[in-house]
C-alpha cells in the first residue's frame, strides 16, 4: 500500500516534470509572432509617422504600426504609399486586388528609413481596410 | 563661368545617361551555425540596392528585417548583438568590377569590392560574385563572403560562445531591374 502510494507520487512528479519541460521547450522555440497577432503602437497617416520617426528614430524599429494612405504605385513585392512609405507584403496575392490611387489602411513592422529610395520601409504588411 | 556651366551640363547629362538598376527586396542571409546546436541563421528579404551601369553599388540591409525561426533568437539578435534600434541598418558601398550588362550573355564572374558598415563600423570587403542576365533590363547578383563578430565589435557572451560560429557567412542574392 505504502509502496503503491510512493509510486503514485513518483508517477505524478514525473508527469509534472514532463509538462514543465515541454512548456520550457515551447517557450524557447516559439516562432516569431505574425503581424496579425502584434498590437499596433501607432495609428495614423504616413506624414505624421515620418515626422515621428525623424525625431525619435530609435523608438520605432521592429514595432508594428497602422497607416492610412493613397497607393502611389504597386511594385513586385509591395506597394508605395503616399510616395514616401514602401510596404512589403509576405502574401503577394493581396497586391493583385489593389489599384493605384486607392486609399488603404495597412499594418506592418517598421524596419527603417531607406536613404537609397528616400522612403520609410515596412515589412510583413497586411491590409486592414480597403 | 562658361566653362563651369559646361562642366555642370556634362555632369547632369552623364547622370541622366547612366542607367540605374534597383531592388527593394534583395535576399541577404547569414549563417553562424555550429554543427551540434540549433541552427543560428536568418534571412532578410527586404534589402535595398542600387547598381549603376558603371558598376557602382550601394546597398542597405535592414537589421530588423532578418527573420529567424525562433522568436527568442530574433529578439536577442536585435537587442543584444546588433542593437538594431540604434543601428537599424548595415550598408555596403562599392563597385562591381567587370560589370557590363549590355555586352553580357548568360552569366559572368565579377569582383565585389567596397566597405561594409555594420553598427557604425566599416570593414573593407573584397569577394567574388556572379551576375546573371535575366533580361535586357534586369540581372541577378549573387555573392558570398565571411565576416567575424569581432570585425564589428559584436561581443558574444561566453555562455553562448560555442553555439555561435566564429565566422559568419553572408550570402546575397539580389534581382535588380532597371529604374525607369
Amino acid at each position: 500500500m505504502n509502496l503503491k502510494k510512493r509510486n503514485n507520487v513518483l508517477f505524478f512528479g514525473f508527469i509534472v516534470l514532463l509538462i514543465i519541460l515541454f512548456s520550457v521547450y515551447k517557450y524557447i522555440y516559439k516562432p516569431p509572432k505574425k503581424t496579425e497577432e502584434i498590437e499596433v503602437v501607432f495609428v495614423g497617416n504616413t506624414k505624421d509617422f515620418l515626422l515621428k520617426i525623424n525625431t525619435e528614430s530609435d523608438k520605432w524599429i521592429t514595432k508594428v504600426i497602422q497607416l492610412k494612405g493613397r497607393i502611389s504605385s504597386i511594385e513586385d513585392e509591395g506597394l508605395l504609399l503616399d510616395g514616401n512609405t514602401f510596404c512589403q507584403f509576405e502574401n503577394k496575392s493581396f497586391l493583385t486586388k489593389l489599384k493605384k490611387d486607392q486609399i488603404v489602411t495597412i499594418k506592418g513592422a517598421v524596419i527603417g528609413f531607406d536613404d537609397l529610395f528616400n522612403e520609410l520601409k515596412l515589412n510583413q504588411c497586411i491590409i486592414i481596410e480597403q | 563661368m562658361k566653362k563651369l556651366l559646361f562642366i555642370l551640363l556634362l555632369v547632369t547629362v552623364q547622370s541622366v545617361i547612366a542607367q540605374k538598376y534597383f531592388t527593394r527586396n534583395g535576399l541577404t542571409g547569414f549563417k553562424a551555425s555550429t554543427g551540434a546546436f540549433e541552427p543560428v541563421q536568418a534571412l532578410n528579404n527586404s534589402s535595398s540596392a542600387i547598381v549603376t551601369s558603371e558598376g557602382k553599388i550601394a546597398s542597405q540591409i535592414f537589421i530588423g528585417a532578418f527573420k529567424f525561426k525562433v522568436a527568442l533568437m530574433q529578439e536577442h539578435f536585435n537587442e543584444n548583438y546588433m542593437d538594431s534600434s540604434t543601428f537599424p541598418k548595415a550598408t555596403f558601398k562599392g563597385t562591381i568590377t567587370g560589370f557590363d550588362l549590355k555586352n553580357l550573355t548568360g552569366s559572368k564572374d565579377v569582383t565585389l569590392k567596397g566597405i561594409l558598415t555594420v553598427k557604425g563600423i566599416g570593414k573593407e570587403i573584397e569577394t567574388s560574385g556572379e551576375i546573371y542576365k535575366m533580361s535586357d533590363n534586369s540581372f541577378r547578383l549573387t555573392s558570398s563572403f565571411i565576416v567575424t563578430p569581432q570585425d564589428f565589435k559584436i561581443k558574444i557572451p561566453s555562455v553562448v560562445r560555442r553555439k555561435i560560429a566564429r565566422e559568419v557567412i553572408i550570402d546575397i542574392n539580389y534581382e535588380l531591374k532597371e529604374k525607369k
